[in-house]
């Protein structure tokens, strides 16, 4: 999945963005704990100004989708009940721990799943 | 410096300035091209193939540059000091030497790198942040960090039981060291740069060179730490074993087979297509 800014479009940059991010998280694409690009890096990337992917992130956070640790950087945020809260951060924790390890998804997953069900 | 070490250290210069000059020849820049994308396993198509060929010609000479400079700077220094002692140690310092300058030659040309976005054309931008450990294999991230730490341990160990150590010698591990640092910090850096993409084949190719240049520059700490184990861990056994053609013999062996299994373990794991697995494993099945 990737972020994309359409310029012939009529709808403004800042919608366009913020709808691709909650549409995101919703879906599931961006999991929660995943870490954003930096604002800088963003803007860069999709040739608008700084102020306007800051101004998305700032109105993700006041909805719920989105929560900036300082100089951790922006990350998405968990929902649902206290213990759906903490699997999900198990889950990402999982993840990156598979990454580190220079293990594939799939077999992460499988990895996973096994042990799900014994 | 003997004439030995002379020779090794004209040998390199060539070999890099050869490399340098080669970079602005349109047929060999045409193949250096062809050649990276066989080893990640991308297509290059006609669109691309212009930057892609100008980003590897640019990664090229930076490294070509930065081994003559860095080959130059350690024969200076060592021809300041002739009380240098060990000729492995010198010889090891002068190539060490060239590798950490290849590394910071590469470092600046990726630093160099910008490309101007059509304003009209629309753009693409990955939704996460990236981080050094997408680009470069555990295998050689963790292994850079195994192999500086036992070179620092041999060295400490050889100064502890008395081993005569030199100043090359102590200049290697400490070279080493700083070529990991400059690795973690120059690496994190250039992995928080911006990637102007006007499609994902764009923000692809641009993985493929960051992370080249990535594995370019934790080559120079591997390098210098194994150089520091071997010499370090010669005088070590020397002076604990007396000389003995038996312990000489056993380091050698160990040392041959630690290169062997590395790299085998480099062949089978393709450490140069790890970024695609990790940030594009649609392409990478």
């Amino acid at each position: 999945m990737k972020f994309v800014l359409d310029e012939s479009s009529p709808v403004d940059k800042n919608v366009q963005l913020h709808t691709q991010i909650q549409d995101a998280v919703r879906d599931g694409t961006l999991a929660a704990g995943t870490k954003l690009p930096t604002v800088r890096a963003l803007a860069t990337e999709l040739g608008v100004a700084p102020y306007t992917v800051a101004r998305v992130y700032r109105q993700l956070e006041d909805l719920g989708v989105l929560e900036t640790h300082g100089r951790n950087g922006t990350i998405v945020s968990t929902f649902g009940d206290d213990s759906q809260q903490q699997a999900q951060l198990a889950a990402r924790a999982y993840a990156d721990r598979i990454h580190a390890l220079g293990v594939s998804a799939d077999e992460g997953l499988a990895l996973a799943k096994a042990a799900l069900h014994s | 410096m003997n004439t030995s070490t002379w020779i090794v250290a004209a040998v390199v210069a060539a070999f890099g300035i050869a490399s340098f000059v080669s970079s602005y020849s349109p047929a060999q820049r045409a193949q250096r091209a062809d050649a990276f994308a066989r080893s990640v396993g991308l297509p290059l198509g006609d669109a691309l193939r212009p930057v892609v060929t100008d980003r590897v010609a640019l990664r090229q000479r930076g490294g070509a540059a930065g081994l003559v400079a860095g080959i130059v700077a350690s024969a200076f220094l060592l021809n300041a000091d002739p009380s240098s002692g060990e000729q492995y140690a010198t010889t090891f310092l002068l190539i060490g030497g060239a590798f950490a300058g290849a590394a910071i030659g590469v470092a600046i040309a990726a630093s160099r790198v910008s490309a101007p976005l059509d304003p009209n054309a629309v753009k693409y931008a990955r939704p996460s942040a990236v981080a050094l450990s997408d680009y470069v294999a555990p295998l050689e991230r963790t292994g850079v960090r195994v192999v500086v730490v036992l070179a620092a341990a041999t060295l400490a160990a050889a100064l502890a039981f008395g081993a005569p150590v030199s100043g090359v010698l102590v200049a290697l591990g400490v070279l080493g060291v700083a070529a990991l640092v400059f690795f973690e910090i120059a690496g994190r850096r250039i992995v928080a740069r911006a990637q102007p993409a006007q499609s994902p084949a764009d923000l692809t190719w641009d993985d493929a060179v960051r992370a080249s240049v990535l594995r370019d520059m934790v080559t120079a700490p591997i390098i210098l730490a194994a150089d520091t184990v071997v010499v370090a861990g010669g005088a070590l056994i020397d002076h604990v074993f007396g000389g003995s053609e038996a312990a000489r013999f056993a380091l050698v062996v160990v040392c041959i087979a630690a290169a062997i299994a590395l790299a085998i373990a480099a062949i089978t794991s393709r450490p140069q297509r790890y970024f695609l697995t990790r940030l594009w494993p649609t392409v990478a099945a």
